[in-house]
């Protein structure tokens, strides 16, 4: 108890202790220049035809052809999107409160709803559960390389039946805060670093907070105009604060998968997700699949669905059927 | 910009550890799971007061647990004992586990302690930690806890099955407690949110009955013991309660990864003076700050005379919610213990009816009621004799006769809420419902009655109308002896669950004058579970024995969807071990029938005989499978394989290592004409086992030793008994199953030599006749007497009505020869034969029943409608198929049967005679077609 209060005070005094100018021009980083988009290379000067000069008697007059022009250096795909369409990674994810799901590397401001329901049936263990919860997720592109991110779950609903007790639960969930930069984006590759922060903000178990930390790696590259790929490694820790078990969860995700625009307002992403953690070695291999269109001006409606096929939470056949599908419809605004 | 986002974070985490429960109870040594740890101590609010310092806890030796019930109880050495001056607590030690608790850590025992210093009967069966129906706790470690002011147990483990669910317990005792705190944790630590409801799965003995759930607590009573159960860290209990088990605990909730659960409660024992209920109430006062009163006061009738321990109930309610009842002592006095600030409506029953009912004022303090008045009741005194003036120990039977008394007597019984009219009640003993066996004296309401007295099957039976006042009065019967059981035939009741059996609700005591009324010789006690030795009565010989009763699922069977319990078999002689885990029984949980058998093997006493018990009875109220061959689905369309094959038959075929099997199982019969068709199915198959009669001994009003198995006598009953010559005659078949027609019956061969039934092979064409005799007292109808030859009946010879029920002529039936050659006619191979004599078989079909609902060989359907054909429309209650129906006789003659033993018909049947008839020195089995033509 008194732990817990010495922490508290310690809390409040660093969140509310007001910061003098000095410590603020101190602690102040001198704004970096705003990264500047590749300038095209200078265009050749026309080539103007001389008049030509009487005839030489002696010899004749050689002309030296123009320079071709250089190639333009191919923009990276975060410069990319036909009409805004995001580049993303199908964002599905069995790990708490969504850490571990896939980022992306390019910075963007976006405001998003999310409403996600995961079933598990398990009909060895005789458990069968749902879950639907509605996030709201928030991206700002506070540098053109640099993204903060707040995903918070508004509400979420449990239920779940183990033999003959069933019993059901919702509330508040938990609340991440990320941030991304982009380290490159260029010559048809992007790729940055994100990190995210799960937050015990839930109130669905009384008895522990739950915690996390992720430090992920994003890259995207440009196949075509209609073809992208991506990728995402991430490492996750999480654990429980309270009167039990601290029980911490190091998971390590791998990411790859593409995303193809057939017309300029619809794309279609598939991902695969390989998940090892403490755990169990390979926790989960899950394809994911995501539908993207323009709702409205700028409006974007997504649907996406991911179903594990092996790992621990895989599916399976064998004593019994064991399946764990995910679906999410996310709505986002992006200025 | 920094500034604000730094403020929205601290707020956020400040906003989300704030939000930590801070309630006491989740704070604890466990939850984290620390090596060593203790969890807190539960229901920290609970305070009681005494003289008696004594606190111990300890692991108890074989002599000490010896020093339990006789040590035939559940305490075993290795147990942990808990104690104080008012009760004692004992926890399953590692390897004493049985039932549902798996691996030790159950309370098994609470005794309270009674007021000449010993112990009161204990009425728990068990106590185990659950969080589900079938989810219950594994445990792995115990450890005591020897403080200066608390005693207790630390059991550590798991969730069975479920290894990421941690479970924790600690049984805790401080020393004026009149009870055990109990405290348990499960901690979550897997990855899904699981619905979890701790709580404890309570069974208790069938002498007692529980109180209508109310939520508040769960209150057990009985006959001279209590328990009840109190939330402490919750304000209610929740679960589901059964007529002898409750799941009482904490309201099932969702508990995340990580996070936890914890229940906490109060187990009291109460003794004859101060029931576990008051204990409860007590506690609920401290806990909840419920203000609690006792009341007090005495029911007497008007000329001082107390009422017969155990008749006189007084029951207190609000707005017709009971919340509280106690019995009166032998003095008439009670006392209860209930929350104050409600008036309560207090009933009096007297003998299962209310007799009084009176409005209390509001309960504010302590409040003595002073002497009630009853009204009379009639007490009688009975003298039975055998004519010549002996003595003679007698059922006594009593049949309200006119609508006045019925409505008069009409009722329920005051131990466990049966249906009766009308109670009787005997002091010095259990009261009875509508019939008592060996009381010298008797309480009854007044009333006009039809009074049938009887000493069995074999005597002649008195019975007369007569006007019972109140007040004293004599009742005097003569029953005449009859000739009609042959005297090498002793009367065995080879199934008889006692007092220490879980599932009996009579004390011993009235076991044994029940069983001797009806003139049982020998009687074999098969305990679930538990190897016991009655001890009934010095005038009853007994044998010890067991019964392999799993009541765990784990079997798994082709076409049922969930494991199933193996049924039951019964064993003796066995070799006790008091003090020993389960007396020196094997451990049935997990195990199939014939694996446990191997592990009897060195427990037996002498010539040993395993007994199939109602291989076709259902499951019963907790879902435990308890007819074998029913369990598994046994088809008896097909043959048996050779060995086992994955097949239910197969199953069946690796666990057939048993010498006996019931066929006629408990006085309704209900499974009879099943048992019947499944002994017969084995016989064509070779499986030649001996068939056997028993009476049901769980539930109150089961009649033991109806029906029972004549066996052909050794050396002799009491002193001299030959318990080894028994169990070879069991063996080799030498019995005939009755609930009260006699056959004898003889292979007659050439010179005129005869050969009982049995399993002995008689070879050649040189067997030419059967000799039967049917006899019966007169007042027992036996309508025929049939020949199944293997598996059909052969011939069906009617046989003539006495003239005098109530005289002693006209006992012999039949008597005559029966001709081989016509009954064999048509069959070809080796035959077997058995006799039947009693009423007629009803008509049945198998309509289904088997798993899948499929037909499966066995009868599970009789035609209710009458019309000749049993079909669909003769299916009545829920089910796709049944009831079956037992024999019956509805005839005017079979008036006093009906009366004595109530049930099934009057029906007999012997064991089989192997004729060899192609006399190549063994018997052949005649396979599914019974040797005819399909």
């Amino acid at each position: 108890m008194k732990r817990w209060l010495l922490g508290t005070l310690l809390l409040w005094s660093w969140a509310f202790t007001p910061l003098d100018a000095d410590a603020q021009a101190t602690r102040r980083k001198p704004k970096r220049p705003a990264v500047q988009a590749p300038q095209p290379p200078p265009e050749p000067p026309p080539v103007v035809p001389e008049p030509a000069p009487e005839p030489a008697p002696v010899a004749p007059v050689v002309t030296t052809p123009p320079p071709a022009p250089a190639e333009p250096p191919r923009p990276g795909p975060c410069r990319k999107g036909p009409v805004g369409i995001p580049l993303d990674p199908v964002r599905t994810s069995y790990a708490e409160a969504g850490l571990g799901a896939p980022r992306r590397p390019c910075a963007r401001t976006e405001l998003a709803l999310v409403s996600r329901a995961t079933a598990l049936v398990d009909t060895a263990r005789e458990y069968r559960a749902l879950e639907a919860t509605a996030v709201a997720e928030a991206s700002w592109a506070l540098r053109p390389r640099l993204e903060l991110s707040l995903a918070a779950e508004l509400f979420t609903y449990q239920s779940a039946s183990l033999a003959a007790v069933g019993a059901d639960r919702f509330g508040l969930g938990q609340l991440a805060l990320g941030g991304s930069y982009l380290l490159e984006d260029g010559g048809g590759l992007a790729y940055g670093v994100a990190g995210r922060a799960l937050l015990p903000t839930s109130t669905l178990s009384p008895g522990v907070r739950t915690v996390g930390l992720e430090l992920g790696a994003p890259a995207a590259y440009t196949l075509s105009d209609a073809l992208f790929l991506h990728g995402y490694a991430g490492v996750q820790l999480t654990g429980g604060i309270g009167q039990g078990p601290l029980l911490p969860h190091l998971g390590l995700g791998l990411t790859v998968g593409g995303e193809y625009h057939p017309i300029p307002v619809l794309a279609l992403a598939l991902d695969l997700t390989a998940r090892f953690g403490t755990r169990a070695v390979v926790e989960e291999v899950t394809p994911a699949l995501a539908l993207r269109f323009r709702a409205a001006r700028s409006l974007w409606l997504e649907l996406a669905a991911a179903l594990p096929v092996a790992g621990e939470h895989g599916l399976s056949v064998i004593d019994g059927l064991r399946v764990q599908p995910q679906g999410a419809l996310r709505l986002s605004y992006r200025p | 910009m920094a500034d604000l986002w730094r403020k929205a974070l601290g707020a956020l985490l400040l906003t989300a550890l704030g939000g930590c429960t801070q309630d006491p109870s989740y704070a604890g040594g466990c939850l984290a799971g620390a090596e060593g740890c203790v969890p807190a101590a539960p229901c920290p609010a609970l305070r009681f007061t005494c003289d008696d310092p004594l606190l111990e806890a300890r692991v108890l030796t074989a002599q000490e647990a010896a020093g339990f019930q006789g040590g035939l109880g559940r305490a075993a050495q290795g147990d942990l004992l808990l104690i104080n001056g008012q009760v004692a607590a004992v926890i399953s030690g590692p390897g004493n586990a049985q039932d549902r608790d798996l691996a030790g850590g159950a309370l098994i025992d609470l005794f309270a302690r009674a007021a000449d210093g010993g112990w009161e009967p204990d009425p728990l069966q068990q106590a185990v930690q659950a969080v589900g129906p079938s989810q219950l706790a594994r445990h792995r470690e115990l450890r005591l806890l020897e403080e200066s002011d608390r005693v207790g147990v630390v059991a550590s483990g798991e969730v069975d099955g479920q290894p990421t669910l941690r479970l924790h317990t600690l049984y805790e005792l401080r020393a004026c407690d009149p009870g055990v705190r109990i405290r348990t944790e499960v901690i979550n630590e897997g990855p899904d949110p699981l619905p979890l409801a701790t709580a404890d799965w309570i069974g208790w003995s069938a002498g007692a009955s529980a109180l209508a759930p109310a939520g508040a607590l769960l209150s057990v009573q009985g006959p001279r013991s209590s328990l009840a159960q109190v939330a402490c860290n919750q304000p209610a209990l929740h679960g589901a309660q059964e007529t002898r088990s409750a799941q009482s605990g904490a309201r099932p909730t969702l508990v995340g990864p990580r996070d936890f659960q914890v229940f906490e409660r109060f187990l009291a024992a109460g003794n004859a003076r101060l029931s576990a209920a008051d204990h409860a109430r007590e506690a609920r006062a401290q806990l909840f700050n419920e203000p609690a009163h006792a009341l007090r006061g005495a029911v007497l009738e008007a000329d001082g005379r107390a009422p017969a321990e155990g008749t006189a109930w007084v029951r207190l309610s609000v707005d017709n919610v009971r919340v509280a009842q106690t019995r009166a002592d032998a003095q008439g006095a009670f006392q209860l213990v209930v929350p104050g600030g409600s008036a309560y409506t207090l009933a009096v029953e007297r003998l299962g009816v209310p007799a009084i009912t009176q409005q209390l004022p509001r309960v504010d303090a302590p409040l003595d009621l002073g002497s009630i008045t009853l009204p009379s009741a009639a007490h009688l005194t009975v003298d039975v004799t055998d004519g010549s003036g002996t003595p003679l120990a007698a059922e006594l039977v009593f049949v309200p006769e006119d609508a006045a008394t019925i409505a008069a007597v009409t009722g329920v019984h005051p131990d466990d809420g049966r249906p009766c009219a009308p109670v009787v009640g005997a002091p010095g003993g259990s009261a009875g419902c509508g019939r008592i066996s060996g009381a010298p004296r008797l309480e009854l309401l007044p009333g006009v009655y039809r009074v049938l007295a009887h000493h069995g099957p074999f005597w002649g039976i008195s019975t007369r109308t007569l006007t019972l006042p109140a007040g004293d009065s004599t009742l005097g019967f003569v029953l005449p002896p009859l000739a009609v059981r042959p005297p090498e035939l002793v009367s065995a009741e080879l199934h008889l669950h006692t007092a220490a059996s879980p599932s009996v609700a009579s004390d011993d005591a009235t076991s044994a004058r029940e069983l001797l009324a009806r003139e049982l010789e020998v009687t074999v006690a098969t305990n679930s579970g538990l190897a016991a030795h009655p001890g009934l009565d010095d005038a009853l010989v007994t044998l010890p024995g067991g019964e392999f009763a799993p009541s765990v699922p784990f079997l798994e069977v082709p076409g049922r969807d969930l494991p199933v319990t193996p049924g039951r078999m019964g064993m003796w002689p066995l070799r006790l071990e008091p003090g020993a885990a389960r007396n020196g029984l094997p451990r049935d949980e997990g195990i199939e029938p014939g694996a446990f058998l191997q592990r009897l093997l060195g427990h037996y006493a002498g010539v040993h005989v395993v007994q199939l018990q109602h291989p076709w009875l259902g499951q019963s109220d907790a879902g435990e499978w308890l007819g074998f061959a029913r369990a598994l689905g046994l088809d008896a369309r097909v043959a048996l394989p050779p060995a086992a094959d994955g097949t239910a038959n197969g199953i069946f075929v690796r666990n057939q290592g048993y010498h006996a099997q019931e066929v006629f199982s408990g006085a309704a019969g209900e499974q009879l004409l099943a048992q019947r068709a499944l002994w017969f199915y084995l016989l064509n198959q070779g499986v030649l086992r001996t068939g056997t009669a028993s009476g049901f001994s769980h539930r109150p009003d089961d009649l033991r030793g109806v029906p029972r198995s004549l066996v052909a006598r050794g050396a002799g009953v009491g002193p001299l008994f030959d318990a080894d010559g028994f169990n070879e005659s069991i063996r080799r078949g030498q019995v005939l199953g009755t609930n009260g027609p006699i056959i004898e019956a003889q292979l007659v061969l050439p010179g005129d030599v005869r050969r009982p039934y049995g399993f002995q092979v008689h070879s050649g064409p040189g067997v030419a006749n059967l000799a039967v005799r049917v006899s019966a007292a007169p007042w027992i109808p036996v309508e025929e007497l049939r020949v199944v030859v293997n598996g059909q009946v052969a011939r069906t010879v009617p046989l003539p009505a006495p003239v005098d029920p109530l005289g002693t002529a006209d006992t012999v039936r039949f008597d005559g020869l029966l001709n081989l050659g016509e009954l064999v006619a048509g069959v070809t191979g080796d035959v077997w034969i058995v006799i039947e004599a009693g009423a007629p078989l009803p008509l049945s079909a198998d309509l289904g029943g088997g798993p899948g609902g499929l037909p499966d060989g066995i009868p599970d359907t009789s035609d209710h409608d009458g019309n000749g054909v049993v079909d669909a429309a003769d299916v009545q209650g829920p089910g796709a198929v049944g009831p079956l129906r037992a024999p019956t006789d509805a005839s005017i003659g079979g008036l006093h049967f009906r009366t004595a033993f109530p049930g099934a018909g009057p029906y007999a049947f012997t064991n089989p005679f192997l004729l060899d008839r192609t006399a190549n020195g063994r018997f052949d089995p005649p396979g599914l077609s019974g040797g005819r033509q399909p």
